[in-house]
């Protein structure tokens, strides 16, 4: 676990994007989203909450904070911490994958 | 037997083989007896075609050269110079180590650091340096730690890890009219998306010897034939090889697409049982079960999606080699479309 | 002049398409030791033959080509990763060996395979690296205290460090040869005159790049690279001498740096070897750095026993060439006079046992 990110995150003004969303190679079964990136190797899966995370990234580089907006906007209702909690460590395990990369 | 009388020979009993394969009609396969074999082998060697591969094959002690032989007497062997993919020798690395304590020494050419064994055993190092061979050298083909087993148009893929009993389960169903692609080293064609045979010595373990010497048995009264020597005082204890059944060796180049995914539990106090599991765990299990899915890289990937989309998938849970074929039959009829079964002909 | 099928097939890679299938086994054995077999599929592409070569040399290629392919992503991505842990840092890392070559986009990479990751930094902001790497997940490889203290006492590098999301290893270096030997250079010059690269890591100088690489070879024991190194060195030449800038500050630098007769080594089997352009001048400048008769003919003799390695079950050659060499690493630690009567008379006596 590094402890880089969160250190960044407490601050929430990094600014992450997703890097290599043009070669990501996508399957799904069931309610998974298995994602292969070519770029480090690694495969991974993501339920459609940490799909919907990485969506949101994939439009547009941001901070924590505007995700959680956003998120907002389509459940159209407040996030609670706990669900506030789950969003960053989907970012920090996305940053440690190498998925997303701090601007 | 002259040459031209072995080749027809060749051509009456090997069928598929002048035809399905592009790497084989070039050059002479020819049969030959024990004892033209057991002097090129003490020789110069000889090549021998092993599924996909070929590889040269040298071997200077007698009772090894006789181990071989006893599995690989039916194999393909070739006449002529032919592109090796590997070579591997056995030999004792001095004098000493030749005749007076016998060791066996593998050369597989590819930076093995394997401990040489007595050579009462050395069928065990001449198999495992066909592995090392074959595990790190083969990235062109994707490769997945499993039993593989086909029938008329059904290709079946058995990942685990060892001590899961995919050997002796892949034999299992190969004495029971399917075709042994392997027990141990799963192929996949990634331009084709076929399977490959690779049909080798099955190795079997400890408890499975008895049990897979008393399966053949029930089909064949000279079920001796079949097996190698017990080689006590291995690393993994009591390794016994099992000869593939004659209809695998001469059907080793027949591919066929992978349509059943069955992941293989073995548990003596267990009772007998399919379970359903999801799509993604068996992705993730071919996944794991694959050494060279990193090295491949997309077109593994993507593969194996395709594999895992196209199959039907399982886990089985069994106290013995008669329920887990019991099992595999039972899922494998379920999902069974005899029409789709011929479309897919492979 | 050396009779052997991968030099020639290196230096003339067209001659692939007539090879006999005697001569495939030799030559794609000999590449598989020398770590060679995936530079050979890059040249027939490169130049058009790979579809008139046999079916099961192309099978075989494309074996090696997904090898180097892995190897290149992991290497690229191990870089990543480093840069990705030191975000927000403008301290000088620069890239050595086969992560330099991949970032530089150099002839040399293609078909090769590098297993770890290198990178320089300076001696006083090592502690301040390794604190970082460790925070960021990489693990210590080598963590018994003894050894440890070996490394950072002896060595010129860290003790290899590993993340288990990829297991590539990274070594940490202040220096490129270990503190006690006799040509370790003073490596704040090199990095000195080090260039910056788009993502922010360092690379050498060409001239450096070379030096690094001729001098990694004639200092360690690494046996099994040597035909690899030659013909790295090979196409560094060649790369590196479009621009006539590289062949005039390449002696000067050596003489700077301590490695002339490293250079003079690597020009004499890049000439005898490969045919290398090497320009006249230089040949004639670098002469008086050559070594004396006896230890000349030796190391000559050692080097060929690398290149043409016999294979069969008793490799006299094979056994001189892998000893050879490694004993070399330790002539320039020891005074050479005591050395070379010791070496001769055991290696004499070992060669009469074998024959």
């Amino acid at each position: 676990m590094a402890i880089m990110p969160s250190e960044e995150l407490i601050n929430k003004s990094a600014v992450y994007h997703v890097v290599n969303t043009a070669d990501f190679l996508w399957t799904s079964f069931e309610d998974s989203n298995i994602l292969y990136d070519p770029a480090s190797g690694h495969t991974q899966v993501l339920n459609d909450f940490a799909r919907e995370i990485l969506d949101l990234l994939e439009d547009g580089p941001k901070t924590v904070s505007h995700l959680f907006s956003e998120f907002e906007e389509i459940i159209e209702k407040e996030l609670d911490p706990d669900l506030k909690n789950k969003i960053v460590e989907t970012v920090i395990n996305f940053d440690n994958m190498g998925i997303i990369e701090p601007v | 037997m002259n040459l031209s009388e072995t080749n027809s020979f060749i051509k009456k009993e090997n069928q598929f083989m002048p035809v399905a394969s592009r790497f084989h009609n070039e050059n002479k396969l020819v049969k030959l007896n024990d004892s033209e074999l057991d002097k090129r082998l003490s020789g110069d060697g000889i090549a021998m075609e092993v599924g996909p591969f070929s590889v040269n094959v040298l071997i200077k002690f007698k009772n090894v050269r006789e181990d071989f032989l006893k599995i690989y007497r039916d194999f393909p062997f070739y006449d002529e110079p032919i592109v090796l993919d590997h070579s591997i020798s056995v030999f004792g690395r001095n004098l000493f180590r030749q005749y007076l304590r016998p060791q066996a020494f593998v050369e597989t050419e590819m930076n093995n650091d394997t401990i040489p064994l007595p050579a009462k055993i050395g069928m065990v190092s001449l198999e495992m340096g066909f592995n090392w061979q074959v595990a790190m050298g083969c990235k062109q083909y994707l490769m997945f730690h499993a039993g593989v087993v086909a029938r008329d148009g059904i290709g079946l893929i058995m990942p685990a890890m060892s001590g899961s009993g995919k050997s002796t389960l892949a034999a299992g169903l190969s004495f029971r009219g399917w075709q042994l692609h392997s027990d141990e080293f799963g192929l996949l064609d990634l331009d084709a998306g076929e399977l490959i045979p690779y049909p080798r010595a099955v190795s079997l373990k400890n408890q499975s010897i008895p049990v897979m010497k008393e399966w053949v048995s029930r089909e064949h009264d000279n079920y001796e034939d079949y097996f190698t020597p017990a080689y006590p005082g291995t690393p993994k204890g009591t390794i016994c090889y099992l000869r593939p059944p004659d209809q695998s060796i001469e059907e080793m180049h027949k591919r066929t697409k992978p349509n059943f995914v069955i992941l293989p539990i073995f548990d003596p106090n267990s009772e007998p049982k399919i379970r359903p599991i999801t799509k993604t765990m068996a992705f993730f299990r071919l996944v794991a079960s694959s050494a060279n899915y990193g090295d491949i890289g997309e077109r593994a990937f993507s593969s194996i999606a395709k594999i895992i989309e196209e199959s039907f998938v399982c886990e089985i849970i069994y106290p013995s080699l008669d329920t887990a074929v019991e099992l595999v039959e039972a899922f494998i009829a379920e999902h069974s479309d005899p029409k789709k079964a011929g479309q897919d002909d492979g | 002049m050396v009779d052997n099928i991968l030099i020639d097939v290196l230096k003339k890679p067209e001659i692939m398409e007539g090879l006999s299938r005697e001569q495939w086994n030799t030559c794609l054995r000999e590449a598989k030791m020398s770590g060679l077999a995936g530079r050979l599929s890059y040249d027939a592409r490169d130049i058009g033959i790979i579809e008139k070569l046999p079916a099961k040399v192309q099978d075989i290629f494309s074996s090696y080509d997904y090898n180097s392919a892995s190897s290149t992503r992991k290497i690229k991505w191990e870089i990543n990763r480093v840069k990705r842990a030191l975000k927000g840092s403008d301290e000088k890392v620069v890239l050595l060996k086969g992560g330099a070559y991949i970032e530089k986009g150099m002839s040399c990479t293609v078909g090769r395979v590098s297993v770890d990751l290198d990178i320089l930094i300076a001696r006083n902001r090592i502690d301040w690296a390794e604190d970082i790497f460790l925070k960021a997940g990489w693990r210590h490889q080598v963590i018994n205290d003894y050894d440890q203290k070996f490394y950072r006492e002896y060595s010129h590098e860290l003790p290899p460090l590993v993340h288990p999301d990829r297991y590539i290893s990274i070594d940490v270096h202040h220096n490129i040869l270990p503190t006690t030997s006799k040509l370790c250079p003073d490596v704040t010059k090199m990095i000195e005159t080090s260039v910056k690269m788009e993502n922010g890591f360092y690379v050498f100088s060409n001239e450096d790049i070379i030096l690094h690489s001729i001098v990694h070879q004639f200092q360690d024991g690494e046996v099994r690279s040597s035909l690899r190194n030659l013909i790295e060195q090979h196409d560094m030449y060649k790369e590196f001498g479009k621009d006539e800038g590289f062949w005039q500050k390449l002696i000067p630098r050596a003489i700077e740096l301590g490695f002339t007769r490293a250079l003079y080594y690597s020009i004499h089997f890049a000439k005898n070897i490969f045919g290398t352009a090497i320009p006249d001048h230089i040949i004639a400048d670098i002469k008086p750095y050559g070594p004396n008769i006896i230890t000349g003919a030796i190391m000559k003799f050692m080097v060929m026993g690398v290149i043409s390695p016999n294979l069969g079950a008793k490799g006299i050659a094979r056994w001189a060439s892998m000893n050879g060499l490694y004993i070399r690493s330790h002539w320039l630690r020891m005074p050479p006079v005591l050395l070379a009567r010791h070496l001769t008379i055991k290696f004499f006596r070992k060669f009469q046992a074998d024959d």
